[in-house]
């Protein structure tokens, strides 16, 4: 087999996985709801402003939720064992895709549960799409390098959030502004090349993950 | 290999003493009146900063309008070398049409050269009479200005004196960076050779790298305590710094959850690597996409050509140098106790 097919075999292999553990990608679904739920009791009523900062938190939090178990679902030999017959490359990328289209499908139901229970505050939607999934994939590679550090050090479930909400939250902040602008409460001209420049933060993070993983993943 | 010690002492010691001694350029700080009338005769005092006003005679004050008009007081009075009182008799027509304007000062003496205070007193005008008004105003040309070339600091509104900071404050940044990259390319040379050596270096310098963003917080928050009026005041710039802070003391986390050693080198620098790539849009592109309130920022004096003039140059450059040295030795000194107390451990585990 050659590396492509390993690498959608992984793919493939990670799907299924979810879909057979059914409790794990339900508890992401009840998460999202119950904490939207917990936003709609304690503000009831939602101006654009928090509607914005409460979504952005949301998404980071089920981002923690569901990337950062990327490597700890199946025990260490069996990573082990993945390691040994596929190439690193293919193994990571694999984690990543799976990551951040299991984060993008995360965010479309977010903002479905958002519009049932606050209604919709989007003007420009094109912009607040594009930010949605650059920064679902931004935090993706983020905590996919994460969560394949910390699974090789003691207490990882601490480790998690404190190595990686400091990464991204720069990444956070801009695209709090980006859809800020999305949702018309401030109008600011030079927007796309905010964009420009989480798509640039992305790519840069994509390239440090598959040079450095191989390393990371060496023991 | 001493050398560089030495010098970087003579350097610390040298843009210490400069930055802290040179004198500011004298100013012109405040005026005890701020609006007039057109057609009244007026006396108010001019402070100074770092002025002679009593030991330079020749004093001259000049009210001034855009760049063509200006009127010379009829009197100069010095009360001390900081104090100077001067009369105008403003005439009762502007040059130009307008119901009020704002007039800049101009002070010139032999000692201190020219000195400016913009928008110092707005006038008010009764009538209008533009043509008469130019005649009036364009009776004393600026003329004969004196400059003041003895070695000295730009003297600028709000920073006054705190401009020295940039000698420690920025400094102190310069050096924090250049130090997290040096430690990034070693914590990149230990991953591709796997010397142990270039990961004991790169944490070493990390750790004083830590301690130079301290003081670069502190230093600034000190500084805003002074220009802004608190000392924090979750300024973009201050974020950003903040957050790089914890991106470092997480790596310090990281580091010691990690018990084998080899492994222990290996995430330590993959994490070394991307947080120091995370960390550049953080420091050197996110504070400029967005207000600020810190120098360099929204037509704040900051580093531009015009806000650093030739001698701050001269002795900017060099410190950060000098507090990079000075960083690398502390580096050194650390990594030699940590192989030191290392070597202890294994002696007494095998005794």
């Amino acid at each position: 087999m050659n590396n492509l097919q390993h690498f959608w075999q992984m793919v493939y292999k990670d799907i299924r996985l979810e879909w057979r553990m059914k409790h794990a990608i339900g508890g992401m679904l009840l998460y999202v709801i119950s904490t939207v739920f917990i936003i709609y009791s304690s503000f009831i009523q939602l101006n654009p402003k928090e509607w914005n900062t409460t979504f952005w938190i949301v998404i980071l939090f089920a981002a923690l939720n569901a990337n950062a178990k990327s490597f700890s679902t199946e025990p260490p030999e069996r990573n082990l064992y993945y390691y040994s017959i596929v190439d690193p490359l293919s193994y990571i990328l694999a984690k990543l895709i799976y990551n951040s289209l299991l984060l993008i499908i995360l965010s479309g139901v977010t903002i479905l549960v958002y519009f049932f229970f606050f209604g919709n505050p989007i003007r420009e939607i094109t912009l607040f799409v594009t930010a949605l999934g650059c920064g679902s994939f931004g935090f993706s590679v983020v905590f996919t390098f994460i969560s394949a550090i910390s699974m090789q050090a003691k207490n990882s479930a601490l480790l998690i959030p404190v190595l990686g909400f400091p990464l991204v939250l720069p990444l956070l902040m801009t695209l709090i502004k980006i859809s800020a602008s999305g949702l018309a409460l401030l109008s600011d001209t030079s927007v796309w090349q905010d964009v420009g420049l989480i798509v640039a933060i992305d790519l840069v993070l994509v390239s440090l993950l598959i040079f450095l993983f191989p390393y990371i993943y060496k023991a | 290999m001493t050398w560089w010690k030495y010098i970087c002492i003579v350097l610390i010691l040298l843009t210490t003493a400069a930055g802290i001694l040179i004198p500011l350029k004298p100013g012109l700080h405040s005026v005890s009146q701020s609006s007039i009338k057109t057609g009244e005769q007026i006396t108010f005092t001019v402070q100074g900063y770092n002025t002679y006003f009593e030991e330079a005679k020749n004093n001259r004050a000049w009210l001034r309008i855009g760049s063509d008009y200006q009127i010379l007081a009829s009197n100069h009075t010095p009360l001390s070398e900081q104090l100077l009182e001067v009369t105008f008799s403003i005439p009762p027509f502007l040059p130009i049409d307008k119901e009020a304007t704002a007039t800049t000062l101009i002070v010139d003496n032999a000692i201190d050269g020219a000195m400016v205070l913009p928008s110092a007193v707005f006038i008010t005008q009764i009538d209008d009479w533009t043509p008469k008004g130019i005649e009036w105003w364009q009776k004393n040309p600026l003329e004969n200005i004196t400059i003041n070339d003895k070695v000295s600091f730009p003297n600028r509104n709000i920073l006054e004196e705190t401009i020295r900071n940039l000698f420690f404050h920025v400094t102190l940044w310069f050096a924090m960076f250049l130090m997290f990259l040096i430690s990034a390319i070693y914590s990149l040379m230990y991953l591709v050779k796997g010397d142990p050596m270039y990961d004991t270096k790169a944490y070493s310098i990390t750790q004083t790298g830590i301690v130079y963003g301290i003081l670069g917080l502190v230093t600034g928050a000190i500084w805003a305590k002074f220009t802004w009026g608190q000392y924090w005041s979750w300024d973009v710039k201050q974020n950003m710094t903040a957050i790089a802070m914890l991106i470092y003391f997480a790596y310090l986390i990281l580091r010691n959850s990690v018990e084998d050693l080899d492994q222990k080198g290996r995430l330590c620098a993959a994490y070394n690597i991307f947080s120091f790539v995370a960390m550049i849009p953080l420091i050197f592109v996110i504070p400029r996409l967005t207000d600020s309130l810190h120098p360099g920022n929204g037509g704040n004096p900051g580093l531009g050509s015009e806000d650093l003039d030739n001698n701050m140059r001269m002795i900017f450059y060099p410190a950060i140098m000098g507090w990079f040295l000075l960083g690398m030795w502390a580096s050194q000194l650390y990594r030699r106790y940590e192989t030191i107390y290392q070597k202890h451990l294994e002696d007494a585990n095998q005794m």
